[in-house]
Formats: structure tokens, C-alpha cells, sequence
């Protein structure tokens, strides 16, 4: 008899124990979880107020207000903290060097310009600066926000959607199955990039929209892998005994097929996050994306472009940026497969 | 309340109204082909059953692989749709009951699956596997749960230190007590065996049939029994019926098929079993080629295509199941030359002819 490295671990710390033995699986989830966590303090890491002063005999803690005022919908309740959020109010020049301030990491906004344009790496512009003197350091760490959140975002979206279709489609069977069949054909079909280019010459071109927009049409592979999932578990003889236990329809979707269907889903879930981050880096790059001046690695890859010949430097942070993620991604994404089947213990030991 | 019952139940022949009662069940699948899904022709699973389980008792369904056992013990806890006849369990008509009745009805008609792997979601401990009926029908929550869970694992050999343990962490002999302690968790009367031990390694089939066993004694419960072979069958069943093409060809008591059995497919299934005493030689009868389809069965009698008795009249009427002179009230046989091959003692080496057509 072959038992888990633990008998008594949970599932999520079987799950936990399988990963970890994939090295580059690893490796991927540290990348990851930096990225992710760059994105979600991108204010704390680089920006032009401090993150906790004194000034006028009064503390504040302008960049922690503003980390926590961009979490969606709860951090509006969060007020600015004035003067910091006003528009025109120059930290740099109203803190003296008696006030008490700890700066970010990068003490530059991503917006913020200065009058040297075109520096190249150096101790105080890291990456460089940009035409109009932004830090590209600084613009780097808060593209990462707008990649993270619609690669992450866009493939909730295209999840649920995914495990709603696919999984009423393999659970319901018969003409259900082949409308929905046929809609998922349907879709594929769709040349995604020319869709969202043309759907985005009607529709304001945001990060939000792009979101919708990827999720909204990159959920087809989640639909099949879990319409076939559904086919192939319904007929499992474990079903047949939980409705010999008098177990509903709900019950049976939900607790039977759902879980073990949520593996190969989260895979390709997040191979698609990699793909999601790709096609936010094109459309922004064509235009169509995150609007300047905000950053994100698509339109600075496009700036860097235009001045590829006289200034090959800030060509390099964006390309690195999108590799790493999406290398990343994959990785996980792989490690993840492997990891979530609980055979896969077994047939390593024989 | 078992003692009583369980003993009557064993020697009394069916009475009135047995526990349950299935009668001319058919069950076919439609196969359908081409872009619009026509129904293109059916596969006739089971194809006009009956059959009685009275309370107590252990009824064995033998038959090759594909006959149909699984799908006629799937269609009695309607599992599977029946395609027509009627199924009768406690006084409650299976087929035609909603689906709050069937509920309640399942309660007491359990099944124990083939493929003890297969019958357990890989993603459940065994702790929600065998407690999940006991909440559905809000039986047990909370610790009051676990202690129950843990209290019919002992029952079924296992400890209460697999509760958190996954499916995949046993061995198959050891998954199939799981089933097992699901299928008894709501105190059923009834329940389908669907070849239990068949997946097992011999040396563990004797203990999973002993476990039934001692469960049987215990709860005073009904089987049926399903398995491939007479050998698994033979001490464990009270009444032995032989399946083949989805119908029953002979049905005995389990002493009876083995003393006098009558059809010649019984005979070859009876072949295949080892026989411990050397003294009492037995005909062998080779089964050859292979179960026709039973999409399109032969006309006639279904054997008379393997069978070394077959005649014009085999390959012309179907033969039905009835009694014959010599044998006992209860053994009833589906073949037109049962009474002529009575006159051939079982032990000539006339039944063993590999030729088709000699008799
Ligand atoms: N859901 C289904 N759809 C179509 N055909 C089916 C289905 N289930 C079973 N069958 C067919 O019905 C016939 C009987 O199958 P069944 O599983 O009942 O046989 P069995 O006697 O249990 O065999 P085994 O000993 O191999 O378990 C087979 O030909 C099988 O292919
Ligand atoms: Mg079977």
C-alpha cells in the first residue's frame, strides 16, 4: 500500500507537498507571487510621496492611503490623504530635509516628469528615463499592476464562464450538450486579437474593457476540458453510488464533479493568465489597451520602439518583464498539472 | 429484528410478496448514429427479466462479461432507466415512484459497486465518503457523524484512523470495505453486490465474502448477488440464476445448479469451476466463439449459437423458462432439450463434444 508523504495532511497540504517537488514549478510560483505582490504594493515600491512623513507637525502616510484606495470598490471608501493626493502639491519640494519621510524604494511617480529626458541607467533612474523624463523603473513596477489584474481578472471572468458552460453542457448531455457544442466552436473560431481590435474602436479603450474583453472570449478551453471532465466523471461509478445515497443534482455537480473537473479548469486557467498578459502587451502596444501616460508593459514596450535605434535601453525592462511572467505562468501552470493528480504520487513510486 | 427473519427468509421458498420482485425487466440503450442522432438501433442489455429476492435471502446472478448483470442490478435501484416491465421493492413500484419517494425507498436498497477504485471520489476522505448518506438523510451531523463513520469502518475491518484518509492511500480489498460501510450506512434491507470481489486478489475475496457474510447474519440483509463465476457463488447464495444475452436461462437453488443443472450453458459455466473431489468426475463443456451482440441477438434460443445441443427448434422459437418433470418446484430452466439431456448423465464424454452440431 502506498501512502502520502504525510498521512495526515489536508488536501491542500498533499497538493502542497506534490508541487514542491517540481523545482521549476517552484521557481514559477516565486516569480509569481512576486509579480503578484509587486502589483498589488506597486504604490509602496516606487511613487512620489513618502510612505509614512511628518509634515506641519502631523503624520501622514500618503503612498499606504493610495495602495489601499486602488483595491476595487472597498478602497473607495478610503478619502485621499490631503495635501498629498492634491493635484500640484510636490511632495518632494514641500518635505525639507529636517521633516521625517521614508521614501519608496524608486521615490518616483509613474507619471511624474523631469527634465531629463533620455538617461540612461544610472544610480538615480535605475532603468533610465523615458522622452519626457519619466523613470522607467518606476513605470515598469506600476505596469505590473495593469498586467497582473487583467491577466488575473480576465481569466476569473473567462473561468466562470468557462465552468458554467462546460459544465452544464457535459452534466445535461443530449441537445444541451450540442447547442452549447457548437457555441463553444463558435467562439473558438473567433480571431480573438482582430475581435477585440474591433470591438475596441466602439468601446472606450481601458484596462477594464480589456478584461472583459479577454475574459469574455478566451473561456473556450476551459469549457471543453470541462465539458469533457463532466462526460467522463458522470459515469463514474462513484456518482452512481452518491445518487444510490440519495445525493440531488446540485450535489452531484457541485460535490462530486466540480472538484475533481477544477484541476484541469485551474491548469488551463493558468496558462491562459500567460496568454492574457500577452494579448493585454499587444493591444496596448497597437493602442488599443492602457492609454498614456499610464504605464503598462505593452505601451512601454511601444515607446521604447519608436526610439529603438537611438536608445536601445528601455527596450530591455518591458521585454524581460513579459518573458518572466509569461515563463513564468507556464511554469506554474505545468507544475500544477502534475502536482493536482493524485496518481501522479503513485505512478512516480512504481 | 434480523434473527427471526433471516431464518425464515432462508428456508421458506418465495412467498407472497417477496422484498423484491422484478418482473419481465428490460432495459435497453439506444445506439445512435449519424449528424441528427437517430436511434439507430438498441442494445438489449437486459431483455426480459424476473426474478424474486425474498427478505433474507441471497439470490446469485452468474454470467460472462457483457450479459448484462451490471445493468440489470443498476436498473432494479433505477440507476438506469427501465425500458419496460415493472419492479417491485417493499410494497413500492421502483419504476413509477417520484423522486422524493425514490429518495426515501433508497435508503433501504443499497449497491456495492465493481470497481472498488472507481466507487470512490478520489477527492473525498473516506470520512465524507461514508458519512455523505448519512447527511443527505440528515441521519447524523457534527462529531455525532464521525463517531458513526468511525463506527462502521470498524464494522467493515477498517479503524477509525482512516477517517481522513484519502481513497487512493488503500489497497483494493481495503477500498471495497469502504463501499461496503457506504452501502450499509443507512441500514438498507437490500443490496446489489455488483461482483464485489471480482477486481480482488483471491486470497482477499474470501475475506470480503466472509465480511458480507457476517453483515448478512447481522442485519438480517437481502442480496443480490452478481458475479462471473459459479465458484465465488456457491456457498454464499441461497438461489443461483444464470444469465446470458440479458436473460435468464436457468435458476435453481445454489445446491441444485451445482447437482442437477440442465442447461448447457449452465453446464459449461459449471465446467469452468474447479472441482475439489477427483471421484466426482464432471462433463465439460468448452465454451466456444463468442457472446453473440446483443444489439442483434440470435433468433431462437440466444445460445444456440455456442451451444453443442442446438437444434432446428433452438435456432427457430425461443425456449421459456419453466419447470421440468424431474426437477424441483423451484429450479425452472429456459431450453428445449432440458428433459433430453436429463437422460445424459452429466458425466459422458458425450457432452463434451467440440462439434456444433452433434447430439
Ligand atoms: N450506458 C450504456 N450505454 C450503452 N451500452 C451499455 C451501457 N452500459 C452497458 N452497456 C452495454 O450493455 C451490455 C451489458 O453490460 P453490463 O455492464 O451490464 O454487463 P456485465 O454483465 O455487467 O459485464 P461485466 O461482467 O463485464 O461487468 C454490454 O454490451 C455493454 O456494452
Ligand atoms: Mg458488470
Amino acid at each position: 500500500m502506498t501512502r502520502g508523504p504525510d498521512q495526515h495532511a489536508t488536501g491542500s497540504q498533499r497538493l502542497w507537498q506534490r508541487f514542491r517537488r517540481n523545482r521549476a514549478g517552484v521557481v514559477g510560483l516565486g516569480c509569481v507571487l512576486s509579480l503578484l505582490l509587486i502589483a498589488m504594493l506597486s504604490p509602496l515600491i516606487a511613487g512620489n510621496v513618502p510612505i509614512v512623513c511628518r509634515y506641519q507637525d502631523q503624520w501622514y502616510a500618503p503612498a499606504v492611503v493610495e495602495t489601499v484606495r486602488r483595491i476595487p470598490i472597498v478602497g473607495r471608501i478610503v478619502r485621499p490623504s490631503k495635501p498629498f493626493g492634491l493635484p500640484g502639491f510636490d511632495a518632494k519640494s514641500e518635505l525639507s530635509d529636517a521633516d521625517t519621510a521614508i521614501w519608496p524604494l524608486i521615490p518616483f511617480g509613474p507619471t511624474e516628469t523631469s527634465t531629463q529626458s533620455f538617461a540612461s541607467p544610472s544610480s538615480t533612474h535605475w532603468l533610465g528615463t523615458d522622452e519626457i523624463g519619466r523613470d522607467i523603473a518606476a513605470r515598469m513596477v506600476h505596469g505590473t499592476t495593469v498586467s497582473m489584474s487583467v491577466g488575473v481578472v480576465a481569466m476569473g471572468i473567462a473561468g466562470f464562464i468557462g465552468l458554467f458552460i462546460g459544465g452544464i453542457a457535459g452534466f445535461a448531455g443530449g441537445w444541451v450538450d450540442a447547442v452549447l457544442s457548437r457555441v463553444i466552436e463558435v467562439v473558438i473560431c473567433f480571431p480573438v486579437l482582430f475581435l477585440i481590435l474591433s470591438v475596441m474602436v466602439w468601446l472606450e479603450p481601458n484596462i477594464v474593457n480589456v478584461m472583459i474583453i479577454i475574459g469574455i472570449t478566451r473561456w473556450t478551453a476551459v469549457a471543453r476540458f470541462t465539458r469533457g471532465e463532466f462526460i467522463k466523471l458522470k459515469e463514474q461509478e462513484f456518482v452512481l453510488a452518491a445518487r444510490a445515497s440519495g445525493a440531488g443534482t446540485l450535489r452531484i455537480a457541485v460535490r462530486h464533479l466540480l472538484p475533481n473537473a477544477l484541476a484541469p479548469a485551474l491548469v488551463t486557467l493558468t496558462f491562459g493568465v500567460a496568454q492574457a498578459i500577452l494579448i493585454e502587451a499587444a493591444l496596448s502596444w497597437l493602442g488599443f489597451g492602457v492609454q498614456p501616460p499610464n504605464p503598462s508593459w505593452g505601451n512601454l514596450l511601444r515607446s521604447a520602439y519608436v526610439h529603438l535605434r537611438s536608445d536601445p535601453y528601455m527596450v530591455y525592462p518591458p521585454c524581460v518583464a513579459i518573458f518572466v511572467a509569461v515563463l513564468a505562468y507556464n511554469l506554474v501552470g505545468d507544475a500544477l498539472r502534475d502536482a493536482i493528480d493524485p496518481r501522479t504520487e503513485l505512478q512516480a513510486r512504481t | 429484528m434480523s434473527e427471526a427473519m433471516t431464518s425464515t427468509g432462508r428456508e421458506s421458498t418465495p412467498t407472497a410478496s417477496p422484498l423484491l420482485r422484478v418482473r419481465d425487466l428490460k432495459t435497453h440503450f439506444p445506439i445512435r448514429k449519424g449528424v441528427l442522432s437517430r436511434v439507430h438501433a438498441n442494445l438489449r442489455a437486459v431483455d426480459g427479466v424476473s426474478l424474486d429476492v425474498a427478505t433474507g435471502e441471497t439470490v446469485g446472478i452468474v454470467g460472462e462479461s457483457g450479459c448484462g448483470k451490471t445493468t440489470l442490478g443498476r436498473t432494479i435501484l433505477r440507476l438506469t432507466p427501465a425500458t419496460s416491465g415493472s419492479i417491485h421493492f417493499d410494497g413500492h413500484d421502483v419504476l413509477s415512484m417520484s423522486s422524493s419517494t425514490l429518495r426515501r425507498v433508497r435508503r433501504d436498497m443499497q449497491i456495492i459497486f465493481q470497481d472498488p477504485a472507481g466507487s470512490l471520489n478520489p477527492r473525498m476522505t473516506v470520512a465524507s465518503i461514508v458519512g455523505e448518506p448519512l447527511m443527505i438523510h440528515r441521519i447524523a451531523t457534527g462529531r455525532n457523524m464521525s463517531e458513526r463513520v468511525a463506527e462502521l469502518l470498524e464494522k467493515v475491518g477498517l479503524t477509525g484512523d482512516d477517517l481522513h484518509r484519502y481513497p487512493h492511500e488503500f489497497s483494493g480489498g481495503q477500498r471495497q470495505r469502504i463501499g461496503i460501510a457506504r452501502a450499509i450506512a443507512l441500514n438498507p434491507k437490500f443490496i446489489v453486490c455488483d461482483e464485489p470481489v471480482s477486481a480482488l486478489d483471491v486470497s482477499i475475496q474470501s475475506q470480503v465474502i466472509n465480511l458480507l457474510a457476517d453483515l448478512r447474519g447481522e442485519f438480517g440483509l437481502s442480496y443480490l448477488f452478481i458475479a462471473h463465476n459459479l465458484a465465488v457463488v456457491r456457498h454464499f447464495c441461497d438461489r443461483i440464476a444464470v444469465m446470458y444475452l440479458g436473460r435468464i436461462v436457468e435458476s435453481a437453488s445454489a445446491a441444485n445448479i451445482f447437482a442437477s443443472a440442465r442447461h448447457p450453458y449452465t453446464m459449461a459455466l459449471l465446467s469452468a469451476v474447479p472441482e475439489p473431489d477427483p471421484q466426482r468426475k464432471r462433463s465439460r463443456i468448452v465454451l466456444r466463439g463468442e457472446v453473440p451482440s446483443a444489439v442483434d441477438p440470435p433468433t431462437g434460443c440466444a445460445f444456440h449459437t455456442r451451444c453443442p445441443f442446438a437444434t432446428d427448434i433452438c435456432r427457430s422459437e425461443t425456449p421459456p423458462l419453466t419447470g421440468k418433470t424431474g426437477l424441483s418446484d423451484d429450479h425452472i430452466v429456459a431450453c428445449h432439450h432440458a428433459d433430453e439431456l436429463l437422460q445424459f448423465p452429466a458425466s459422458t464424454d458425450h457432452v463434451s463434444a467440440s462439434g456444433g452440431d452433434t447430439l
